[in-house]
């Protein structure tokens, strides 16, 4: 061993060209492959983040694009209509610990006035309809009531775009008595003068019997800068109301109707496992050609887009690299093993064995592929965090050129589903915090015998082919 | 006399351009202890086959060979070459940027034994057959081809063994440096008590051996024991 090892060591330095072509090789391996590595790891971890930051809710709603699909596609299409039964049946997956189920109705007042919707442009007003469920005639005509099963679990408030600044929300007691109370909005409430206790009249959209309800609190936008206020107005004209009391109504209107909700929302034990709860849905029977569950997707996809085309980038270079890099060691090593005929069969005619001698190969690149890739490694990954950052950054500049040509740049930064919590930290989640953790080093180990291990295979084939004699012989 | 290698009836072809070479055709000889043979003949005859045959490099198709009398079919043919024969080349087969110590070194890391006092035997080894300390560590690639053969011969010398193969020692070698090389086999054989077979065309070199074969075309001959004045007529013109 002792000899083998010496005999390596010769052998790297007395032919320094051959090793520093065989090394340069190697470490722009390892150099490539580990900053490729911290960068596909970084990006992992930035997902899971922006996933954790997303919340840990799941929406299961109509699923109204495929029908959108199927119908563009000359199909007949049923609107199907989402029941407490069908969502009930997703509350024995193992990940769910918490849910709410919502009631959205539209519904006009004789009595009070919405407050007037001022958007600039026809585009963003068709936008806003699409986002607050009613069409660009009736948007400032109509209210929209929401009534929540688990009244603590109400979105709005729960994301922090809105808080209670006058007495207090709907509670639990409201929806045991099925009270006719309501909460409404500040800017709603100073239009038409109402305080807490005040009451007025509603009657839903479609619907002729109006039912009078009592304000018991009034809430407001947290925030709200000028390119909100639009926004804001539009959701100044939502009302809530307790579940029990809205179901009651739905029902005295269409019995047939009593047990349909807009949307159920489930809350997982870790917003990662948002993926196995898909699944698990599936297997529970709900059919995703009618529903859809939505974990934040496009808004997750939103953010991690960059992110996730810098970690194709990564996994894809990384792949490139190391065949090509096999490859051309493998070609290198033939060459070099060709040169060393004569070594060989010296070797051979002095009775090593073709084992030793593979080994003694073997050696010499374990060597040099360990000074190589301890090189490529530390310099890899001390480079990795500027370029994850130059890549990122053309990343995000590119979607963002493709946003502002679509016009969606407005949306990112204020989606309807985005909450205060998302927004404050949007930049932050969009970066990308490479580091060199034990895990990458375990995979450039990996990468180094694979290297190694290409060099010994060519060594081992070129070595059992070589006959002494024949290297010997035929040069004598 | 103690038998060191015994020929019986070997047997060897190779293919050459499409074409069956039969490169020995049913050599037989034996070969002993302290004895210095020659093996003559003209190129291509086939005797630089024969040695390899003898080194164990390859085996033969037909008949055997047998090593103070095991088939080397039956013994580890590695273990063979690295314990028991000293080869020697004309191109003299060094590893170029080792040093001549470190030539010298190699065959005794193949040799796998832990030996004491290494640097003395090398450095004694290489004195044996006239290379000094400062030599001995020039690298075999900055040596003149005299002290090649040389360090060569001290590599095959530095294993013991009881069989010592040359081919065309001296064939790249001027007289007088040709005329010591052959001095140092000389004595290998009668002082030194090895088994030394040499493939020459050297007549210089064939007049020292104790016997002598001739090759053609394959087949061993085995000369009569013929005197000096006798050699001198002898016919080795061989190119």
């Amino acid at each position: 061993m002792q000899g083998l090892l010496k005999r390596s060591v010769r052998n790297i330095l007395r032919i320094p060209a051959r090793s520093i072509l065989l090394g340069l090789l190697i470490f722009v391996v390892s150099f490539l492959t580990m900053m490729g590595f911290t960068i596909e790891s970084g990006t992992k971890t930035s997902i899971m983040n922006i996933r954790r930051s997303l919340g840990n809710d799941v929406r299961l709603s109509v699923n109204f694009r495929e029908l959108m699909r199927r119908y563009q596609q000359g199909e007949d299409v049923e609107i199907p209509t989402l029941t407490e039964e069908i969502a009930k049946k997703l509350l024995s997956s193992k990940y769910v610990i918490n849910y709410n189920f919502v009631i959205s109705q539209n519904a006009t007042s004789d009595t009070i006035k919405p407050v007037e919707i001022n958007i600039s442009t026809d585009n963003m007003r068709q936008k806003a309809g699409r986002i607050f469920g009613f069409g660009r005639q009736d948007q400032q005509q109509t209210f929209r009531l929401v009534a929540d099963l688990k009244p603590e679990l109400s979105n709005d408030f729960r994301n922090g775009n809105k808080q209670i600044i006058q007495e207090r929300f709907i509670n639990q007691q409201d929806l045991s008595n099925k009270a006719y109370v309501v909460v409404v909005d500040k800017l709603l409430a100073d239009k038409n003068n109402l305080k807490v206790g005040s009451q007025f009249d509603l009657k839903l959209s479609d619907s002729s019997k109006s039912f009078n309800v009592m304000v018991i609190g009034i809430c407001d936008e947290k925030t709200s800068t000028d390119e909100q206020n639009s926004f804001s107005a539009m959701s100044s004209n939502t009302i809530y109301i307790p579940y029990t009391t809205l179901k009651e109504i739905v029902k005295s209107i269409d019995p047939n109707s009593a047990d349909v909700i807009t949307y159920a929302m489930y809350y997982l034990d870790n917003p990662l496992n948002a993926d196995n709860f898909k699944k698990d849905a599936q297997k529970l029977g709900i059919d995703t050609t009618k529903y859809m569950l939505n974990a934040n997707d496009n808004l997750f996809n939103r953010i991690a887009a960059p992110i996730e085309r810098v970690s194709s980038f990564s996994r894809v270079t990384i792949i490139g690299i190391l065949i090509a890099g096999a490859i051309i060691i493998m070609l290198l090593m033939s060459i070099v093993i060709r040169e060393r005929k004569l070594e060989i069969g010296i070797l051979r005619s002095l009775g090593l064995k073709k084992g030793k001698l593979a080994a003694q190969f073997a050696m010499e690149a374990l060597i040099i592929t360990l000074v190589a890739t301890i090189l490529g490694g530390v310099i890899g990954g001390a480079l990795s965090q500027s370029v994850a950052n130059a890549l990122l950054n053309k990343e995000i500049n590119a979607q963002q050129q493709a946003f502002e040509q679509r016009g969606f740049m407005m949306m990112v930064q204020r989606d309807a589903n985005l909450s205060n919590r998302i927004q404050e930290r949007y930049s932050e989640l969009t970066k990308l915090e490479v580091k060199i953790g034990v895990n990458e080093v375990l995979k450039l180990c990996g990468v180094s015998l694979l290297l190694v291990l290409c060099v010994s295979i060519i060594s081992i084939y070129s070595i059992s082919r070589f006959e002494p004699m024949s290297l010997l012989v035929s040069r004598s | 006399m103690e038998e060191i290698i015994r020929l019986e009836n070997v047997k060897y072809s190779y293919k050459s351009g499409g074409n069956e070479v039969r490169a020995v055709k049913n050599a037989t000889a034996t070969f002993y202890r302290g004895r210095l043979y020659s093996i003559v003949g003209r190129s291509g005859s086939g005797k630089s086959t024969l040695l390899s045959l003898m080194a164990g490099l390859d085996l033969p198709q037909g008949g055997e060979i047998f090593f103070c009398g095991k088939s080397l079919k039956e013994i580890d043919r590695d273990h063979y070459r690295s314990h028991e024969v000293g080869i020697i080349y004309q191109s003299y087969n060094l590893i170029p940027y080792y040093t001549a110590y470190e030539n010298v070194e190699l065959a005794l890391d193949v040799l796998g034994s832990r030996i004491k006092n290494k640097d003395e035997l090398i450095y004694g080894v290489l004195e044996k057959v006239g290379i000094d300390r400062e030599k001995a560590k020039r690298k075999a690639s900055r040596l003149s081809g005299g002290e090649q053969q040389r360090v060569a011969i001290a590599r095959a010398l530095s294993i013991d063994p009881k069989l010592i193969l040359a081919d065309e020692p001296t064939g790249n070698l001027d007289s007088e440096t040709s005329d010591e090389i052959c001095k140092i086999f000389l004595k290998l054989a009668h002082e030194d008590g090895k088994c030394v077979v040499i493939v020459t065309h050297s007549k210089e070199v064939a007049k020292l051996s104790d016997k002598i074969y001739k090759m053609k075309d394959g087949v061993l001959q085995e000369a009569k024991l013929i005197s000096q004045r006798e050699l001198a007529e002898e016919d080795l013109t061989l190119s």
